[in-house]
């Protein structure tokens, strides 16, 4: 389903990915992990088209979407979340949904049913801006489910999350992947990544250092060294 | 109803479709100095229509609209990628060119024995449509009324339907309403043209109401105004700007109130408004609490 060959990234000589390449099937869980500054979500970025790579590409289904606008990438079906939340902040919670529904058909009965799938059903008219974080971050979910995605990019979807708040976003991003969507998610809860990713690509100053299963790449001794701070 | 009120109530709708082209750019994000230029293509093409080709003032209303869209579809192709302060500098030369540009046209036709037409410096006079075909102060007070109840009813829908929705996603964060599908590029454009249209139809009406238009009608506080309006008004909804007309003319300006003190009371409106509701008086948080039935309606605090 995607395909990410030698995609290398400079900011101002600085380089955020390089070379990195791997491969993802439809439906598929891949964790992302790695350090701080170790490109993750520049790679979210190069893959959304919100950054041009400087070298390498992406392919979506076969196809080359690399150096294609955002909006277009978005229309084949890549929906993101932000390590930030970024909401519509003026809108309610369920006018935020609405505006993620492909389409003129939008249906606000299907919006509203997305905001009780995520928990916040109560909150349909309330301004995004007043949300508390927990259900700011549940909005963002569903409003890149409303999109029907076939690929979610989630950044960091329990960032800053109590245990209990991000054992129950586990629980949904595991409905979510059950429903058959593929999913590449970033986070630095290692339990929250063992809850739904049976695949994990770990990243170390924009290099790919370890891919496969979770066990296997948190035994890597490079991956040690580079996100866990242990040497060999 | 007195004369007087009457041209208050005239200048009052016709600014106001000035005051919606500004707004309709501020919910997308960008703000411009430069509406009155296409105010002013309006008010000339319009005028050329009827007073030099004999045109009805409708069939002249709708030109001197499309050639205002026109002008502003060109502009936005050229500057819409342009961010923040440098898209309002340019907007602001696009304007301050048309004007120049009107300081410099000159094409007369000879109408019972007398010339009309822009004439440079001198003016665009003869604009007699209105007078000729004796349509009463009244009547032309009920045809800008009915074309802004129009065009009111056009951005009312407009704000519940997903286009509606695509403007405001544009005008919150550009790079997150890309990542929901919208071309941002084309919307832009679309938002810039439309507003052309409607600053061209109020210019076009106020010509035929004034009868006489000249280049200095079009100066760069006439953008500031128009800009002025949402901000004060509101932009959480289209009686937003309305509001901030309805303050300005029909109160600063219109009354004896603030006389000789309109644009220092008017200026310092502006300033505390922009410190205390930075997105007007009728802002979106105060919209929101209307439509869910405030002070009954439920909100969560942070």
């Amino acid at each position: 389903m995607l395909r990410v060959d030698d995609l290398g990234v400079h900011f101002n000589g600085v380089r955020a990915l390089d070379r990195v390449g791997f491969t993802l099937a439809a439906g598929e869980a891949l964790g992302l992990i790695g350090p701080n500054g170790s490109g993750k979500t520049t790679l979210f970025d190069a893959i959304c088209g919100l950054v041009a790579p400087d070298s390498g590409r992406v392919l979506f289904d076969g196809e080359q979407i690399t150096g294609q606008s955002a909006h277009a990438i978005a229309r084949r079906g890549i929906a993101r979340t932000f390590q930030g939340v970024r909401l519509f902040e003026r809108m309610t919670a369920l006018e935020n949904v609405r505006c993620a529904q492909p389409g003129a058909t939008a249906q606000r009965g299907e919006a509203g049913r997305l905001l009780e799938q995520v928990g916040i059903g109560q909150f349909g008219g309330v301004l995004a801006e007043d949300l508390p974080l927990a259900a700011r971050r549940r909005l963002e979910l569903a409003r890149v489910l409303a999109r029907r995605p076939r690929l979610l990019l989630l950044d960091e979807p329990a960032g800053a999350m109590t245990q209990a708040e991000t054992i129950e976003m586990a629980q949904l991003l595991r409905s979510v992947h059950t429903g058959g969507c593929a999913m590449i998610v970033v986070e630095h809860r290692i339990e929250l990544v063992a809850e739904i990713c049976p695949r994990v690509l770990a990243l170390d100053c924009g290099r790919v250092v370890a891919d496969g299963s979770l066990d296997a790449v948190l035994a890597d001794a490079r991956v040690r060294s580079a996100y866990l701070g242990v040497a060999g | 109803m007195d004369e007087f009120t009457v041209g208050v109530l005239s200048n009052v709708g016709m600014i106001s479709f000035l005051a919606l082209s500004a707004y309709l750019l501020l919910v997308t994000g960008e703000i411009s100095f430069g509406q009155q230029g296409f105010f002013a293509i309006g008010a000339y093409s319009a005028g050329i229509g009827t007073a030099l080709w004999g045109w009805p003032l409708g069939v002249a209303l709708a030109w001197g609209a499309a050639a205002a869209a026109g002008a502003a579809a060109l502009v936005g192709a050229l500057t819409l990628r342009l961010r923040g302060l440098y898209f309002a500098v340019a907007t602001l030369a696009f304007a301050e060119a048309v004007r120049i540009t009107f300081e410099l046209l000159r094409y007369q036709v000879e109408i019972d024995g007398e010339p009309a037409g822009p004439n440079g410096t001198e003016g665009f006079r003869g604009i007699r449509y209105v007078l000729e075909h004796d349509i009463g102060p009244m009547q032309y007070l009920g045809l800008i009324y009915g074309l802004l109840a129009a065009v009111l009813a056009l951005f009312l829908w407009l704000e519940r339907a997903r286009i509606g929705r695509v403007l405001r996603m544009i005008g919150e964060d550009p790079a997150l309403a890309a990542m929901q599908g919208v071309d941002v590029a084309r919307a832009k454009l679309a938002a810039a043209t439309a507003a052309g249209a409607l600053a061209g139809l109020g210019g076009g009406l106020y010509a035929h109401l004034t009868t006489y238009v000249e280049p200095r009608n079009f100066d760069v506080m006439l953008g500031v105004h128009s800009l002025a309006y949402g901000l004060i008004g509101g932009l959480g909804t289209a009686f937003g700007p309305l509001l901030g007309v309805a303050i300005d003319i029909g109160l600063l300006e219109s009354t004896r109130w603030f006389s000789g003190y309109r644009m220092i009371v008017f200026g310092g409106l502006v300033a505390v408004l922009l410190i205390l509701r930075p997105r007007g008086l009728l802002d979106e948080r105060l919209v929101q609490r209307l439509r869910s039935g405030w002070p009954f309606g439920v909100h969560a605090a942070r």
